[in-house]
This record gives structure tokens, sequence and C-alpha cells, in this order.
């Protein structure tokens, strides 16, 4: 075989395309590098899938300026081919603006990331500023997530490395994705401070302390 | 003016909110003067799964001066949040209320769908009724299957389409857009309407009763067609989309569906399909191949379906199968049929396609007993059967699931339990394949309740009461207790009955679909939101019996509500065909020798096979 490759692509969600699941994406990604032409690697197996994988997933409601997502080539390909063919074959609402060939050896996206950047505008609230340093200050904020039936308190004090008011209607917030606080959704830390979460776009997705930036990374 | 705001803010809070926003690949971007809105009666999900709609959306896209959306019935999360919110129903596309619409058209699938029609009209700020809608309100058509007896939607419907689409949804359009130009009255749309072929205008027909409840007569007014005969395409270089919307979140047939032939040979006597869409007509081998390489590039599916009404019947099957895995098996695309008879060939078909994953297959014996199986016209034997589950068992396959009917007619007891028989012996013939220590076969027997068919031999047939369909339920059931390999599966009878009601009534159960609507039945094909309790109140208020529609056998001499409604297969062909049941006569499949039943020298037209 061939040696391949794999590119590291950058892309929006936006509008109401917020509104299609995780799975819907992965769908969607995966007709359009077919659509593409690109030679998409498979799985091996009884039910082969296309080597495509994402950082993380996005809650169903939120925007994105900066969604990763790994594509795995069965030939070499140059970032910025693979950037402008999927391009072709995607709506505005979830261009890919961004890629890198990843380094040979480089582990799984999955395991690289972090945590990630949020910014929500909520309805204006006076003292803003205070109730986040109330809210911060506390060891733990339990919060129930029901699942089939069973319900889960999810610490959202711990998942948060940071949460921040920008005037009186709007909070930056850095969710970390470490295990014990896994899947907290921005808009469950948002409604925990009693607001209610009006529009919520994910800013980035950090690895390792650092952006995951697929241009300094790797060589386009 | 839809405030994006509020919009925004109910979608957030609805359950599968990508039901709504539209904005699929492919979505054609058009402007034009006359808008016509596809109107599927049930959820996104099932309606992005017709094909029909896809068909006619490609057909109307390529008319000049029209832009062609659609609208799916909300549901009932979404439903309440746009009544709250004042907002009425929309088109997916611009989001533009359906009253806005130039024409909308309906497509009747199912009878459990006919409230639904009610709930988007309503929704859609239209008036209910034909008579009450003026120059200012939307043309309002429906078409497919269940237009062949639309009368208990009658008087909501302004003209009904019997047939196939392509053409006739044209001849719509022009009629309409110089209608538009002489702004005439609206009768004078309908009456423009009703020349054309194919199109039936209720509001122009008059119908009368006897006292005992049957029709006296149906009379035309004058200059107005007695008879509407269904239209036909000529399939070879019909029109057919070359790419198509591809939804972001899943749909039932989330897949290329690729229209092979249209049409069916088989003659099975309580098949409707088997009526309305003759004759058999197949599409070329080359066309079909044209066809998928041009869907699968520009949809990126990675799975193909080879659709119609029989798709093993196709008489290049073999080759045709070969030749897609042979060109895209390598792509990690998957071709499958929706369908397979019941025979050994099917098992080698089944083999082309399935060489790694074997789920299951799916056969349909329909009845247990050979003596049923002939009354029915369903040529299958036991021994077919026993073979083919013998090859699909001995080459891998470890699920086959059987498809039943109860309440046919001249059924006994004996032919129910047969059906528990014949799954037990197919179950018996599996283990033995399978050999020791290689457990894990399964049967599932799928059983429905007949439902007879106005088109059909079995037209004038009374159902089984819902009492007896219940017995030979338990019947069933009681003759698999303890057999855990076979797992059974039945329909509820009340809604069999409902829909017995519905596919064959006449236009006094507008007043019943109405009061039941009002009552707030609609996704009645939705175990969860059906209320037979809301229908038997709306029976007894409209002072209807559905006794009298669904359980009672009719004369030869009765003037059946669709008598006036030609598929183009006679009514003497069809009688025949229910005295060969009765006697338990086969008739031959009509590839093998014409059985008269009136279509081809009626139409003009002729079977017609693949070519390479």
């Amino acid at each position: 075989m061939e040696r391949g490759t794999r590119i590291r692509v950058k892309f929006v969600k936006r509008g109401e395309l917020k509104y299609i699941s995780h799975l819907d994406l992965l769908r969607t990604m995966e007709r359009a590098v077919r659509r593409s032409g690109l030679p998409i690697a498979y799985t091996e197996g009884f039910h082969p899938h296309a080597k495509i994988q994402f950082a993380s997933a996005l809650p169903v409601g939120v925007e994105s300026t900066g969604e990763l997502m790994d594509i795995e080539l069965k030939e070499e390909f140059s970032a910025s081919e693979v950037v402008q063919r999927l391009k072709e074959q995607l709506p505005k609402a979830l261009a890919p603006h961004e890629g890198a060939v990843v380094p040979e050896g480089e582990g799984k996206l999955t395991s690289l990331v972090q945590g990630a950047g949020y910014l929500v505008r909520v309805e204006p609230v006076a003292d803003l500023a205070g109730r986040v340093e109330a809210w911060l200050g506390k060891d733990t904020v339990l919060w129930p997530r029901q699942r089939k039936g069973k319900v889960r308190h999810l610490d959202l004090r711990k998942a948060t490395t940071k949460l921040a008011a920008c005037g009186t209607d709007q909070l930056e917030l850095f969710l970390s994705f470490s295990p014990e606080a896994t899947n907290v959704r921005p808009q469950e830390v948002i409604l925990s401070l009693e607001l209610e979460p009006l529009f919520v776009v994910r800013t980035a997705i950090f690895g390792e302390g650092v952006l995951l930036a697929p241009l300094k990374k790797g060589k386009n | 003016m839809l405030d994006k705001k509020q919009w925004d803010a109910i979608l957030a809070r609805v359950e599968k909110p990508a039901r709504y926003i539209g904005g699929e690949w492919n979505q054609p971007p058009k402007e034009g003067k006359l808008a016509v809105c596809l109107a599927f009666p049930d959820v996104y999900e099932v309606g992005m799964s017709h094909l029909g709609l896809k068909i006619l959306y490609h057909v109307l896209t390529q008319k000049e001066n029209v832009v062609v959306e659609r609208a799916f019935c909300p549901w009932i999360d979404m439903e309440e949040e746009m009544k709250k919110a004042k907002i009425p129903l929309l088109s997916v596309e611009s989001h533009r209320p359906l009253s806005e619409f130039q024409i909308v058209g309906f497509t009747l699938q199912y009878e459990l769908s006919y409230t639904n029609v009610l709930q988007m009209l309503a929704l859609g700020e239209i008036p209910l009724y034909s008579a009450e809608r003026t120059e200012k309100h939307p043309l309002v058509i429906a078409g497919g299957p269940c237009a062949f007896n639309p009368e208990p939607l009658a008087p909501f419907l302004d003209a009904v389409v019997l047939g196939e689409g392509e053409e006739v949804m044209g001849e719509i359009v022009d009629c309409y857009e110089s209608w538009q130009n002489k702004g005439a009255s609206r009768d004078n749309l309908l009456r423009s309407l009703a020349e054309i072929p194919g199109v039936y205008v209720p509001s122009l027909y008059k119908v009368s009763y006897n006292t005992d409840g049957t029709i006296r007569a149906v009379e035309p007014e004058e200059g107005v067609p007695g008879t509407v005969t269904k239209r036909l395409v000529d399939l070879a270089g019909a029109p057919y989309p070359e790419n198509w919307l591809v939804p972001y979140t899943e749909i039932v047939h989330d897949r290329v569906m690729l229209e092979i032939m249209r049409g069916c040979t088989r003659g099975c006597r309580f098949c409707q399909a088997g009526t309305i869409y003759r004759p058999l007509r197949e599409k070329s081998q080359k066309e079909i191949m044209a066809l998928a390489d041009k869907l699968l590039k520009n949809t990126g599916y990675d799975e193909l379906s080879l659709t119609s009404l029989s798709s093993s019947d196709y008489s290049r099957i073999a080759e045709l199968l070969a030749a897609l895995v042979d060109k895209y098996g390598e792509m990690g695309v998957s071709v499958s049929l929706p369908s397979l008879r019941t025979d050994k060939f099917a098992i080698e078909l089944a083999q082309t396609i399935e060489k790694v994953r074997k789920t299951g297959l799916t056969f349909a014996p329909e009845a247990g007993s050979q003596r049923l199986r002939d009354v029915i016209n369903k040529g299958v034997t036991e021994e077919d059967l026993i073979s083919t589950a013998q090859a699909a068992f001995s080459t891998g396959w470890r699920r086959i699931k059987l498809y039943f009917m109860i309440g046919l007619p001249t059924e006994t007891d004996d032919d129910v339990l047969a059906i528990a028989q014949l799954a037990k012996k197919v179950l018996a013939v599996g283990r033995e394949c399978a050999g020791k220590g290689k457990g894990g076969i399964q049967v599932s027997v799928s059983v429905s309740s007949f439902v007879p068919k106005p088109h059909t031999p079995f037209q004038w047939e009374a159902q089984d009461t819902m009492e007896e369909l219940a017995r030979k339920q338990e019947l069933l059931k009681g003759a698999l207790a303890g057999t855990r390999a076979i797992n059974l599966a039945w329909h509820q009878p009340e809604g069999s009955l409902l829909e017995a009601v519905l596919s064959r009534g006449d236009r006094r159960l507008a007043e019943v679909i109405m009061y039941a609507w009002q009552a707030g039945c609609h996704f009645d094909s939705w175990q969860e939101q059906f209320s037979f309790d809301s229908w038997q109140k709306a029976f007894r208020k409209a002072g209807l019996d559905p006794a009298f529609y669904a359980n009672r056998k009719r004369s030869k001499e009765e003037i059946l509500p669709w008598d006036h409604l030609h598929s183009g297969v006679n009514k003497s062909f069809l009688w025949r065909e229910r005295q060969r049941a009765y006697s338990g006569q086969r008739t031959e499949d009509c590839r093998l020798g014409c059985t008269g039943c009136g279509v081809c020298p009626g139409l003009g037209v002729s079977n017609s096979f693949a070519q390479e």
C-alpha cells in the first residue's frame, strides 16, 4: 500500500447547523469526503467506517468557529488541496478553513484534546461578575444529568478551568475534558449560574496546554 | 416574517431540530413566480425517504418559472411550540408559510396519514374544505396510491392525480399558470384541471346514496368525464433525479434509492400496488448503471438500494448486481435489494451483495397453508420456502424474517396454525444446517391483519372483525409459545380496522375524519399517538358504522366509491380473479402469458423488459 496521509482540518459549525447531532455531523463529513473524491481510508472488518475522527463532540445547539477533525487518506495529499476539495462539498455553515498534515507518530486527536473554550451570551445581569465570583468560590457544583432513567451528578466546578464575565451579558468559559469531568456541556454551567444561555459558541479546542492550531504543528 | 430569534429558541427546545432546518446538500437555488409545495403528511424522516417525493421534486425543479419546496408534519412538540408562538406551518426550504404557495400537493401513501393532511392544512392556515377556498388560497391537490380512492378526503381536496405524476404535474402547473394569467374564477380553474387526463376533481361529481347506505349514483357535472383513468409514463428515459437532497439527520431510508422497474406481473390478489402500477416496465441496465454513478457521486452515499415492487424479478438482475458490486464494491458501497422472492436464485443474489456481512433475510409467504397461498395467488410453495431457507442457512445466514397476513378471505384456524408450523419448519432447517454448537438461529414472524383494498380482486371482501383478528392472533401466539428462537410481531387490530374503513370509504367519512382530527387525532400511524377511542366517538357523532365499511361483503352489483376511477385493470377481471380465488385456482404470472386484466390494450401499453 502507498503511504497515506492524515490531514487535520479545522472547520466551523454555524447557524442552524448547530442543531445537527454529532452523529449527523459524522455522516455529513463522510459523505462530503466521498463526494470530493478524496481517497479516504476505511477501517477493516464487517462494518467498515471511513477514518474520520473528531476532536470532541459539540453539544447540539452550540456553534463553533474551530472544530477539528482528522481525515485519513490512502494517498499523499497536501492539506490545502484537502481543505479546498472539502470546501466545495460542504455548506458554508460547515466550511473548513485550515488544514495541516499531521506528523507521523502523533496520537489520535481524541487523546490530544484536553479542553475547550466557549463564549456565551445571556440576558444582561447587573452583577454578572459578582455572580461568577461566587460560583467560582464554591468547591463543587453538582448538576443532575438524566440518562436512560438514571440520574448522574456531574461536578461542573471541577470541569471549569476558567469562567469570566465580560460586561453584563457575556461570559468566557473554559471546560476541561479530563476523564472525571467528562462531557460537561457549556449550557449546564450557565444554567447552574441561574442564567439562560441565549447563544453559545465554541471558540477553541485545547490540547497539552496549547491551542491545537494545525498550521503551526504540521507542514502545509 | 419569521422572528429568527424566536424560531431559534424553539429549535433549541424541540426534539430532533434537524427536521426543521432544511439547507440540505443539493438544494437547488431557484427563483420563480409559481411556488409549489410538496407536502408529506408525516415527519421529515419518513417523508424524506419517499422516492415519489424525490422524483416530483426533481421534475418540478427542472420546470421553468417554478419554485418547489417541501413541507412535513411537525412532531407534537414542535406543533405545540409553533401554536404557542403563532407560527404557521412553514416550508423547509425558505420557511415560507404554506398559505403563500400557489399549489400545495399532498402525497397519500397510507390511510392513517389522512388526519395529518387536515393538520397540515390547518397549521398552514389554509381553509380545510375545498368549497371554503377562494382565488387567494393555494390549490390543494393530492396523489399517491391512496388517491385511487380519495373519497374520504374528497371535500378537502381541490384535485386528485391518478397514477404516475412525472408528466401530469407539469400539466397541472401549466394549467394553473394560464388560469392565473386569465384572472378567471376558481371554479374555472377546477374545470380546466378536470380536462387534464388523470386529474379528478371531486367537487364536480355528485354522489347519492341508497337507504341502506350504499351508493346509488356518482354523477359528473356536465362536460366532466364520467371516468378518470390513471396516468402512466414510459419509464425508459423518464425523468429521474441525478442528485438529490442529502439530509443531515438520519432518515428511514438513508441511501440512494434507484428504481429499476415499475409494476409487477405476479398478480397477488391482495396487493393494490400490483394492480395500480401495471404494466411492468423495466429500466435498461445501461440507464441504471449511469444513474447509479451520478447519484453515488453527487450524494456521497455509500449504500445503493435497487427498488421496485419485486426487484429480484428484474429480468437482468444477476448481471446488474454483479456489475454494480464489481464497480462499487471496492469503494465501500453496499448494494441492497429491498425484497427477495422465495427461491434459491434469490439466495444467489443475496450472496453476491452480502459477501461479508450476512445480516438477515426477509421473505413473504403471506399465508401459512398452501391452500390459502393459492387463494391469494402467492406463487410460493412450502418446498420453495424450505429449500430457500436451507440455501440461506447453509451459506451463513442466521436470521430469517417471514411476513404473513391473517384474516385473508376463506381463512380457517388451520390456516392460521399453519403459519406456526411453517415457522417451526424453517427453524428446524436452520438448526440442521447450522449444525452442532452453532446456535443463534432466529426466525422472526411478522403478522399483519389483512386489509381489503380498492382495485384488487378482494375489494368486495369483508375484513375480519377486530375480535376475530385478536382471537386469531392469540391462536398463533399460543401455537408459538415456548419457542424462544421464533419471535412474533403483530399489528394492533384497531389500526387495521381504521385502515380498512378509510381505504374503501366514501365521501361521508370526511365528516368522521374531521371529527377525529378535531378531537386531537393525528399521527394515527404512530402507535403512541393513535387514539381508537377518539375515532369511535367520531364515528358515533357522524352516525356512521365502521363495520359497514370494514366488515361488510359487497355484492357484485354494488357501485363502489371508486368505480369512476380507473386503474386500467377492468372490474370484470378483478371479479374473475375473485371467483378463481374462491375456487383455489392460481393465475399465472403475466410474463408467461396475458391474463387479460385489460391494462395493455386499454391504455395502449405493454410490459417492457430490460435491454442491456
